[in-house]
């Protein structure tokens, strides 16, 4: 057992004109975003009529930041007064605007009460089944931020807004100056984030039904390329992840590519060891398929350990990037922590535990240490807020969120090629 | 001149006074039968065993349950013919080791147990988790309970020496204390506060210790029974639950509006929440979070497991806990 350091450096994020920066928010306001690529966006704005005055003050504030810190214009604004049902309400807005082609529809900003986003009933989840099955993006924000006068005098609330609109428009905001790698010696490497959630029976039962799930992917820079939604029942949960892995590999990663590095990362005890074994051999044939070497490692990560880092700095905090390898394919890694003079925003950071379950590399410091990079750097490249400080890396983050989503969308999206192929290319769940 | 960087953990290390005496176990391999396996299972638990599960080989010792209470279950298998068929294989484990560490978080449960103020609240394999009962918001709330508490774990490390870690994490326990029964009759919240909310179930006298509680969304009322949806991913339509079998679980910012209504200082409850979480007090980021909670780590260790459950004592080894927390050696790159 010893404690290492990713060095500071490669915490680094490549922002706009060259720039580099430790921190997200600084850096684009400096610097601007790191590409644009729609200069131009259409926003509908749908709030419900008791929170029509409050929207006005948040409209021009994230209107600003679009346009003095993201370089996008909004080209055309409209607002929805809702009087009745949102969802019906959405549901008439976004029928009609299936008549746009697809990359001239708006982009929903909904205002809605704030609920447990562990509900699957929630509202929330009944907004994006309407929109996305409508190949619809939005962006949800709930009242006790309008509520909140001191969410309101902040401007970080409407940055990550305006962030949250730029990335669904196609845009990239930054991405890790220093790209992953596992071997060392690869030509591309890709970070794959799988979850996959057993649907049961019933609470009182531990039997599996059926399995909602995903594989996300990342390039090495860390910035998202593609997701694979899954549906599968228990007997064909084996084709289906053989299906899902391969297809995204398959249109991800360059024809050219003679040497792949693959790292999976998934949360908490969601892959079961026979379906690691699936993504094992899935990997093998990938790699005879093609003529090409695969190396790969499956990570899995602990979100919730006992364990905590301290140091002896003047607060106690570790720095970020420290972490200690048990040497028996266990690494705590403090994700978040000390950065510069800065600290994780609230309390004690909670680090995660990762555990190497796989790999056909030799597990070595060296190995270790990628794999750290991978997790560190895909936490330093969630585009939900500008913070520097995110606890969980993109590739697992969202896990809930596209479960629960997918679970309302149902298996009918693969009758519905359209609405399958925006869910798979379009960052819909950030 | 700036002082050079130490790293510490949250956890101390438990050692055998002598490490060279090893400790004998019966161990029962897992290819048995599931139910077999259940009854297995059943009596480790109802006669308080001290074993340890090891689910996969791991170094030098294999798979299978340990039993080290060797007397004590050889006693008991006499009368289970069941039991007494398995194939018990007769082990020398170290005394530390990676397939000890069951057994002595359960010695150290066993003890834990004992200690007035202090009651179990969650078994995991591999941890357990403690509040003490007395309630820091005291008449502050009539919702919610605060409660200081701590999960603990026993951990084995391999390199560069073998040892034995316990980990210690402290925090709060926030509990309902009213039912949601309570909530509408005695308090007379009104229904559109409370709907949509989550509730867990609770049952005071609950024998049937297979139903686990769960937390449930508030759908509608009839009568004295509540109809919920359960806050995960199910094809289970909503389960009806009797008003007084539920209570608020601890994310008390959904339940502001109800704190209100009830004329309770939320700002108060939502700061003390914040102070014995470590994060933020008065409104304001509590700077040297890490520290504060360092300290409490040691708090826990000096009032409760230096005084009132080390020295632990398995067969012939009796082990001890370090004074100082442990810090890993940094490797330069």
């Amino acid at each position: 057992m010893y404690v290492r350091k990713i060095p500071t450096n490669l915490l680094l994020l490549r922002v706009g004109m060259g720039a580099t920066t430790f921190f997200p928010s600084k850096g684009i306001e400096s610097a601007g975003p790191l590409e644009v690529l729609n200069t131009n966006i259409s926003l509908k704005v749908i709030c419900d009529v008791k929170n029509k005055d409050k929207v006005a003050s948040l409209l021009g504030k994230i209107r600003k930041e679009l346009c003095d810190v993201f370089k996008i214009k909004i080209e055309e604004e409209t607002e929805e007064i809702v009087e009745g049902s949102m969802i019906e309400k959405i549901k008439d807005l976004a029928h009609k605007d299936t008549r746009q082609p697809e990359a001239k529809r708006p982009i929903y900003l909904v205002i809605t009460e704030k609920e447990p986003k562990d509900d699957p009933g929630a509202t929330y989840y009944k907004i994006k089944e309407e929109l996305l099955s409508n190949n619809i993006l939005s962006q949800v924000v709930t009242t006790d931020t309008l509520d909140d006068p001191r969410k309101m005098s902040e401007m970080t609330t409407f940055r990550n807004i305006a962030l949250g609109i730029f990335v669904k428009a196609d845009n990239t905001p930054w991405y890790l100056q220093m790209p992953v790698t596992l071997s060392g010696r690869s030509e591309e490497t890709l970070i794959v984030g799988v979850g996959i959630t057993s649907l049961r029976k019933s609470i009182f039962s531990k039997e599996t039904h059926r399995y909602v799930g995903y594989f996300s992917f990342y390039n090495s820079r860390g910035v998202w390329k593609r997701l694979t939604p899954l549906f599968s029942s228990i007997e064909e949960i084996q084709k289906k992840i053989q299906r899902s892995l391969s297809e995204g590999i398959e249109r991800t990663v360059s024809k050219e590519v003679s040497e792949l590095d693959v790292i999976i990362h998934y949360a908490g005890k969601e892959v079961k060891k026979d379906e690691e074994e699936i993504i094992h051999d899935t990997l093998v044939q990938h790699a005879e398929g093609k003529g090409i070497k695969v190396n790969y490692a499956i990570v899995r990560l602990i979100k919730s350990p006992v364990y905590r880092l301290f140091s002896n700095h003047e607060y106690g905090y570790a720095p970020m990037g420290a972490y200690v390898d048990f040497e028996n394919n266990l690494v705590l890694i403090n994700t978040t922590g000390l950065l510069g003079r800065n600290t994780t925003p609230m309390g004690v950071n909670t680090p995660i535990l990762a555990s190497i379950r796989k790999t056909n590399l030799e597990v070595n410091p060296n190995l270790v240490h990628n794999v750290v990079y991978s997790i560190i750097g895909l936490a330093r490249m969630n585009w939900r807020g500008v913070s520097a400080f995110n606890f969980e890396p993109a590739t697992t983050k969202y896990a809930r969120e596209i479960a629960y989503t997918m679970a309302h969308l149902g298996e009918k999206i693969y009758q519905n090629e359209s609405t399958l192929r925006f869910l798979q290319d379009k960052m819909w769940f950030i | 001149m700036s002082q050079p960087l130490n790293f510490y953990l949250n956890a101390y290390e438990i050692r055998p006074q002598t490490p060279s005496n090893p400790l004998e176990a019966f161990r029962i391999a897992l290819n048995i039968d599931a139910e077999i396996g259940e009854r297995l299972s059943f009596m480790l638990k109802e006669y308080n065993i001290v074993f340890h599960y090891q689910s996969s080989d791991y170094f030098e010792y294999k798979a299978g349950y340990y039993i080290y209470d060797v007397d004590k279950w050889s006693a008991i298998i006499k009368s289970s013919s069941v039991l007494s068929s398995l194939k018990h294989h007769k082990e020398r484990v170290e005394a530390v080791s990676y397939v000890v560490r069951g057994a002595i978080l359960r010695l150290i449960e066993n003890k834990l147990r004992l200690v007035e103020g202090l009651k179990k609240v969650r078994t995991s394999i591999d941890e357990r988790k403690f509040f003490f009962s007395q309630d820091l918001l005291k008449d502050k709330s009539s919702i919610f309970g605060y409660y200081r508490c701590f999960v603990y774990r026993v951990e084995y490390i391999h390199r560069p020496a073998k040892k034995l870690l316990l980990l210690i994490l402290p925090s709060i326990l926030i509990r309902g204390k009213e039912s949601l029964e309570g909530l509408i009759e005695e308090r007379k919240v009104p229904l559109e506060l409370l709907l949509g909310l989550p509730f867990k179930t609770r049952q005071e006298n609950n024998q049937d210790t297979k139903v686990r509680p769960y937390v449930g969304f508030l759908e509608k009322i009839t009568g004295d029974t509540a109809i919920v949806r359960p806050a995960a991913l199910t094809i289970t339509e909503p389960i009806s639950v009797p008003l007084k079998n539920l209570y608020a679980i601890g994310r008390i910012d959904l339940y502001r509006k109800v704190i209100e209504f009830l004329g309770e200082d939320y700002d108060l409850l939502f700061d003390y929440k914040g102070e014995l979480t470590f994060t933020w007090e008065k409104g304001r980021k509590i700077k040297d979070a890490p520290l504060r909670m360092k300290e409490e780590v040691e708090n826990i260790r000096k009032e409760l497991f230096a005084k009132k459950v080390f020295p632990l004592q398995l067969q012939g080894v009796t082990y001890t806990l370090s004074d100082e927390p442990i810090s890993p050696e940094i490797k330069e790159e």
